[in-house]
This record gives structure tokens, sequence and C-alpha cells, in this order.
């Protein structure tokens, strides 16, 4: 069986192994691991809770290295930005004229939305405030694509909200301790995203695979999608906000189209995180009431204009308890097309960023 | 002769620095570079440099304490937990059992002995992800991620040579 190994040999051996702990130490640990790895797949929460323990513990340190990473970046960013200032000039004076015409046709139909939903007796929709968050860690991993975010638990962060940067969203949060909470990027593995095909009302999954380009999938058999459709999440579910932009629908290739997302995952410094809670009054005698937010949205567009006077009906929107929380909606964001997609003209048909469908009142649970 | 009080602090801060530098190790895998031209994979520096301190300090880099920076190394990265704690025990034991073969070697034989660590431990990984969601993940980032750990071990070893010259002399 073994072969006989010469003494000196087995001597260093044991030095070695005598120096580091016995082997009985190492099956102990690997046992141990192999439990907390179990424990893990069958039961999340307990190890989550370790997870986030650590995490905590560390999150100054990781706020302090990640520091200098981001001022690099900008300045990098900075030296790109002077090389090509004339050409961006003239390219910005146009993006301008064309958002100014946009703009004020979203001011037109902000005033109209309301007074049609006024009129309609239609519920508004769910207000959403946002704290900004710092990325402190990236997982750099092979085999899970997440991030940490410098907020948590005091700032009002809760599990399943949506992490969005102004281009649209990144991911929701899996994980919540005191100073960090951890982001499931929408390119993971486990990350499922009900969304809408803009302007179709066609629904669907968006399913990551760890690759960078998410794919959709229980579209509707027979349903016709093209690339360079627009993809927003659907707020089936109740967990994420409806119309946040996702990305772009790429190459279609048999049955399961690519997302081409509109985050450049790979530069995330600073994101936003989506406090949006649909409130849901459920009584034992009748069905699901979607209760209406107790004042009515301000207008969105120009929400820099008051930030003191957000509703403060529930705790989550008491926006005194995080310094950091603006109650501008980032809603609003979407209400500009990126530059890259969007007509020169602005049509009220291409305007439809928000496919909002309000669920009836009296959904039946 | 015995030590003074401030010597013997002196020895334990310096003795600590191995453990310090593979702690630093574990955060700067987690760091948010985002380098473009890279994948989203960054090299794993914390078998760097549990292997560069295994095979020149042993004896202060106990097997519990591997167990503990795995812990952390899964709970930042947000891979299954246990999952690093198990490639870097194993990794260690592995390096612990081949320490005669490598030490006291050239620098290049030191390099090929860490070539074959990053990519046991990396197909160990691979399997055990595999086994964890039960289905077959990509191979692509974990082969990427064992070709940057393995290329940037020759300047992190130099890096962690300077730290090593801390250190009083060994037991």
């Amino acid at each position: 069986m073994r072969k006989p190994r010469p003494r000196s040999d087995v001597i260093r051996f044991t030095d070695a192994i005598k120096a580091v702990g016995p082997a009985t130490t190492y099956v102990f640990l690997l046992i141990l691991s192999s439990f907390v790895l179990v424990l893990g797949r069958f039961e999340p929460a307990a190890v989550e809770r370790l997870r986030t323990a650590m995490i905590d513990t560390m999150a100054p340190i990781l706020d302090v290295l990640a520091r200098p990473i981001d001022t690099a970046r900008q300045a990098a960013e900075e030296i790109e930005s002077h090389m090509d200032l004339r050409s961006e000039n003239t390219r910005l004076k146009g993006e301008v004229e064309r958002l100014n015409a946009w703009q004020a046709l979203a001011r037109n139909l902000v005033e109209e939305n309301k007074s049609l939903r006024q009129l309609m007796g239609l519920a508004a929709d769910p207000q959403t405030t946002f704290v900004t968050a710092r990325v402190v860690a990236d997982s750099g991993g092979p085999f899970v694509r997440t991030i940490l975010i410098s907020a948590g638990e005091k700032d009002g962060i809760q599990r399943g909200q949506a992490i969005a940067t102004g281009d649209g969203i990144v991911g929701r949060i899996v994980g919540v301790g005191a100073r960090a909470s951890r982001v499931l990027l929408l390119t993971d593995l486990n990350s499922r995203v009900p969304v809408i095909i803009q302007g179709t009302k066609l629904r669907s999954i968006l399913i990551g695979d760890n690759s960078t380009h998410p794919k959709l999938e229980f579209l509707a058999s027979g349903t016709s999608i093209s690339p360079g459709d627009r993809i927003v999440t659907s707020g089936d579910g109740g967990m994420l906000p409806a119309g946040l932009p996702v990305g772009v629908v790429m190459a279609v290739e048999g049955r399961t189209p690519r997302i081409q997302l509109l985050v450049d995952l790979k530069k995330l410094d600073f994101v936003r995180v989506l406090r949006f809670q649909m409130q849901l009054n459920i009584d034992d005698s009748g069905p699901v009431v979607i209760a209406p937010p107790a004042a009515p949205p301000q207008a969105q567009i120009n929400a820099s204009a008051a930030p003191a006077t957000a509703p403060a009906a529930t705790p989550l929107r008491d926006l005194t308890a995080a310094p950091r929380a603006t109650p501008a909606s980032p809603l609003a964001r979407t209400a500009t097309p990126p530059a890259n997609t969007s007509e020169p003209t602005p049509t009220p048909t291409s305007t439809a960023t928000e496919e909002n469908d309000p669920d009836p009142p009296d959904r039946p649970e | 002769m015995t030590p003074t009080i401030l010597t013997r602090l002196d020895r334990l801060w310096r003795n600590l620095l191995p453990a310090a530098s593979v702690l630093l190790s574990v955060m700067l895998t987690a760091l948010p570079v985002g380098l473009p031209s890279l994948t989203v994979v960054m090299p794993v520096f914390t078998l760097m440099s549990i292997y560069y301190w295994t095979l020149s300090r042993p004896e202060l880099m106990a097997a519990p304490f591997i167990f503990l920076i795995g812990l952390f190394q899964d709970s930042l990265s947000g891979a299954p937990m246990g999952l690093s704690a198990i490639v870097f025990l194993s990794g260690h034991y592995f390096v612990i059992s081949q320490r005669r073969l490598l030490t006291g070697q050239s620098f290049a034989l030191t390099w090929f002995g860490f070539s074959v660590l990053a990519l046991m431990a990396s197909t160990l990984a691979w399997i055990i992800v595999c086994i964890f969601y039960s289905l077959i993940v990509p191979v692509g980032p974990s082969a990427i991620q064992a070709f940057l750990t393995i290329v940037l071990y020759p300047p992190v070893a130099l890096g962690l040579a300077q730290v090593q010259r801390l250190l009083p002399r060994g037991i």
C-alpha cells in the first residue's frame, strides 16, 4: 500500500504538521466548513446572519479601502473627458436641446396624467424614495455576482429593495447588516426579475446566469420581440417599483433573447437604494386593497424644488431618519430616455416609459 | 536573559504581520476595482499570501486561522459560506505536506508549486459550487481567475518578502 518513506522525510513532515496543528484539526475544520456549507444551502437565514455580522465589522475598513479606487477612477474619467471636451460640448448642447423638448412634454404629461387619474379615481402608485450608498466591495469571484454597499439597517434598508443608478436598475438587496448590505446583481445565477417589454405589455422574467447578458425567459409563445426593444421592470410581485429601465434586447437567438443592461456593472461606484413599499392593506374580510399614499405624488420632474415636503405617511418614508435620503423619485429619470435609444422628436407614444398598469383595486388573492 | 515587555510587544506585532497581510489580501480580493479590460473576476490574493506564509513561516499560519479567513472571504464575496474555508484548508494542508519539496528551492519552482495549488483550488471550488447549486456553472470565469492568480503571484510574493524582513527570526 504505502511506500515506506526515508526517516528524515517523515520527521520533516511531522515537524511541519506539528507547527500548524495536528491532522485531526484539519479534519475537524473541514467537517465544520462542510457543515456551514450545507447549512447555507438548506437554512440560508442562519448563515446570512453570520455573513452580515462579519461584513458589518469590516464595512468601515472596506469603505476606506474603496475610496482611493473611486478617486483614481474619477481622475481617469476626468482626464478622458478633457481629451474630447470640444466634441463632447457640441454633443451635449444638442442633447440639452432635445431633452428640453422632452422635459416640456413630460411636464405636460405629468399634469395630464394627474388630472386623468383624478378623473378616474385611480389609486396613486406607491412612492419611492432613495438612499445613496457607496459600493465598497465587489464579489470578484467566479461564482457569484454581488456587491456590498455602505448602507444598512440604520439607513432604512430592507431585504428586497431595488438598487439602481441614473441609468437603470442594478439588482436588489439580499442581505442587510447594520452598516452594510449585499446586493444581488441582475447578472447573478440566482437573480430573477419580473420585467415587461416596453410598449407591448409582454411580461417576462429576466434571469441571470453569471454572464454579462442576462436572458429573458417565460415569454408567451408566439410573441415577437426584436433587437433594440427596451425592457423595464413590471412591478409584478410588489418587490420592485414598476417602470425602472433595465436594458435593451440584443440579437434574438432561438427562444431566449439576451439583454444588454443599461447600467455598466463594472463601473459602479455610487448606487441608489430605492425604498419602495407597496402598501398592501390586507383585511381578512375582503380582497387585497392597494392603498394610496397619504399625499398625492408631487410633480416629480422638478422634485428638487421642495426636498423637505415629502409625505411622511409611514416610517419608511420618514426621510429625516436617513441623512442621505432625497425625496426625488428615481422614476423621474425614466421620463427622459437615454440619448442613444430615443427618437430625436418627442412623440407621445414613445414617451410611455412607465407602463404602470396599476393592479385593479380589488385583485383577488 | 528575559526579554523586556517592550521587546516582547515588538515581537508580538511583528509576528502578527503575516496574519494581517492575509486579512488585507481578502479585502483586496473584494475591492470594487472593475477594470474594464479584465473580466469581472479578481485574482485570489488570499491564496497567494496563504501559500507564501505557509511555506516561509508555517508556525504563524494556524489552521483555525485559515478556516476563519475562508469564512471571511466567503462573507465578503457572497459565495456559499464555507466554500473558501474548505478550499483554503485543503490548499493549506497540501502546501504543508509538500513543504519539504518546495522550501529552499528556486523561485521558479516555488511559482510552479503555486500554479499547481491555484489550479487545484479553483477546480475544487468549481466542483463544490456545481454540487451546491446542482448545476454546471460556467468554467470560464474560474479559469480566468486561476490564470490571473498564477500570473500575479511573483509581484505579490515580492511584496510579502519585504514584509517577511520585518519578522523576528523563526522558532
